[in-house]
């Protein structure tokens, strides 16, 4: 079988894959707390060291060849998004490094750990009087991973270091951590990130402050998510084409070459 | 598959689609007495897992990181921003504003609101037929709080800032007292329903509502003479509408690309 057939077609299947992250970037262009994605592709070994059939005689063109691309894990760039004012003073956004606790999204999850990070800070009181997050009332924690429960009605006030104060008097103050190794984070949507329980464990305060009365736009930049997707589509084009050359020179393999007079 | 990236971009175009629903609303009640603005918050949907972190490779190698691609956004829920409006003064007695937290209670029928209670910021009143405080609208919501304004007292008709509410009465040294005007907190205002007019109610999101003396512990004083204007801010609205309409050309962009690469796929064999 024709080897660059399948070179292109993995070039085909991994710039879709990159166009499906970009257009799940520019889909959250304008998500509050939310971190894009960022691919990352690397280079197929060739069959023999894939195979580890490193003793075996090969074709060494074709092992200067490699076997085409592959898609690499991908990772989230957690570059600070914009901070813009909102005036209400439940939304808080962190400028800086950290990330807000919240309990639940699903207990007991595939890693076990029951707590999530994020930094969508858009908050809310729930009807118990809990401080939650607005989108999905999961309860925020404060330092010691309790929820925040507030006087009903009393008006608050949230400071720089996430001190909530009620009536002059400081009642929790808002967990914000960040954890050694961030890529041990794994988006599980609604702008949550879960990580395994020893990563949760190796938490630390973060060094961020807490911007009361803001939010945090998306960290995607819309104009490199565009390119992104477009470029794909390039790629998708000009590994087809080379898909439809390599089947080209098979047909004259087969009907020219090999025709029998 | 190019599959996923166009419902990405797809699920894009309809948040994004709503995030317009939302402030065009909005930028309509621009002038409506006691309206407040609200926003539809964004959030990312799923990620379908392509490799786990940790998977080995063929060197035996551990990867520190999982493939994983999103599946767009959705609209995660719209928030009422409750910040107080700018008073306006109109010198009218029976228009009444609420300086701090509380909304005033009215009487509507029992299949609007729960125990047939609403709860507005809108303090434009009149006076009906009967002299009874009722909202300035074509349904004439009265206040759950009673007052009925005997006849020929309207001009001297005062609220103060405990909602006390007296007329002077032609003959008396002293002015009357006709009843108290109470109003009400809710622990999570952003889980009151919105149902039109102006009006809020109670759903178990919001808590029950807590009635108080205005002026005291946590309830805003009432002023007279004032309503509150819209806290809707124009350029604020309008700065989102551009982003807004950005974003959805951006996301039809990538459904343009996406097609492009069904298309050529689809014409791989010739």
């Amino acid at each position: 079988m024709n080897y660059g057939l399948m070179v292109s077609a993995s070039g085909v299947l991994t710039s879709l894959y990159r166009q499906d992250v970009a257009a799940n970037n520019l889909a959250n262009v304008d998500t509050v707390g939310f971190k894009p994605d960022a691919v990352a592709t690397r280079q197929r070994d060739s069959a023999r060291v894939e195979d580890g059939l490193l003793s075996m005689p090969s074709n060494r063109l074709l092992e200067r060849l490699g076997g085409g691309v592959l898609m690499a894990p991908n990772q989230t760039r957690f570059t600070q998004g914009a901070i813009e004012k909102t005036g209400n003073e439940l939304d808080l956004a962190i400028n800086g490094d950290g990330f807000f606790v919240v309990s639940g999204g699903g207990a007991g999850g595939p890693d076990g750990g029951r707590l999530r990070l994020t930094r969508d800070g858009r908050m809310t009181i729930d009807a118990r009087g809990r401080l939650v997050l607005a989108g999905e009332g999961l309860p925020v924690l404060d330092t010691s991973d309790r929820p925040i429960t507030v006087n009903p009605g009393a008006a608050l006030k949230i400071n720089g270091d996430g001190t909530v104060m009620q009536n002059g008097a400081a009642i929790a103050k808002i967990q914000v951590t960040d954890i050694p190794d961030r890529r041990a984070l794994r988006k599980v949507g609604a702008g949550l990130f879960a990580a395994s329980e020893g990563a949760i464990a190796a938490r630390a305060p973060a060094t961020g402050t807490i911007a009361p009365g803001a939010i945090e736009r998306s960290g995607v930049d819309p104009i490199r998510a565009m390119m992104d997707v477009s470029n794909a589509t390039q790629d998708v084009t000009a590994n087809a084409r080379m898909v439809q050359l390599h089947d080209d020179l098979m047909n004259r393999a087969i009907n020219t070459l090999g025709r029998v007079t | 598959m190019a599959i996923t990236a166009l419902q990405s971009a797809a699920s894009g175009l309809s948040a994004l689609n709503t995030s317009l629903d939302v402030l065009a609303n909005n930028l309509a009640n621009v002038n409506t007495a006691g309206f407040k603005s609200s926003r539809a918050n964004f959030q990312d949907l799923l990620y379908v897992e392509k490799a786990q972190p940790g998977n080995q490779n063929a060197n035996g190698d551990e990867s520190p990181t999982g493939l994983y691609v999103g599946l767009g956004v959705k609209v995660s829920g719209t928030q009422v921003d409750f910040t107080q409006g700018v008073p306006v003064r109109t010198d009218t007695p029976t228009d009444l504003a609420i300086s701090g937290l509380g909304f005033f209670r009215v009487k509507v029928q029992d299949s609007v609101g729960n125990g047939g209670f609403a709860y507005t910021r809108n303090g434009q009143f009149t006076l009906n037929s009967d002299g009874q405080l009722v909202m300035v609208n074509d349904q004439g919501r009265r206040l759950a709080d009673d007052i009925t304004v005997p006849q020929g007292a309207r001009d001297s008709f005062k609220v103060n800032a405990n909602g006390k509410v007296t007329v002077d009465v032609p003959g008396q040294s002293q002015p009357q007292d006709i009843g108290e005007i109470q109003t009400v907190v809710f622990i999570n205002p952003t889980g009151l329903k919105q149902v039109g007019e102006n009006l809020f109610v109670e759903t178990g999101a919001s808590g029950p509502p807590v009635l108080g003396t205005p002026g005291t512990e946590n309830f805003g004083e009432i002023l007279q003479g004032v309503y509150e204007a819209s806290n809707v801010d124009p350029t604020r609205e309008l700065i989102e509408l551009i982003r807004t309409q950005r974003a959805f050309e951006m996301n039809s962009q990538t459904i343009r690309a996406a097609d492009q690469n069904l298309q050529t796929i689809a014409q791989l064999r010739r």
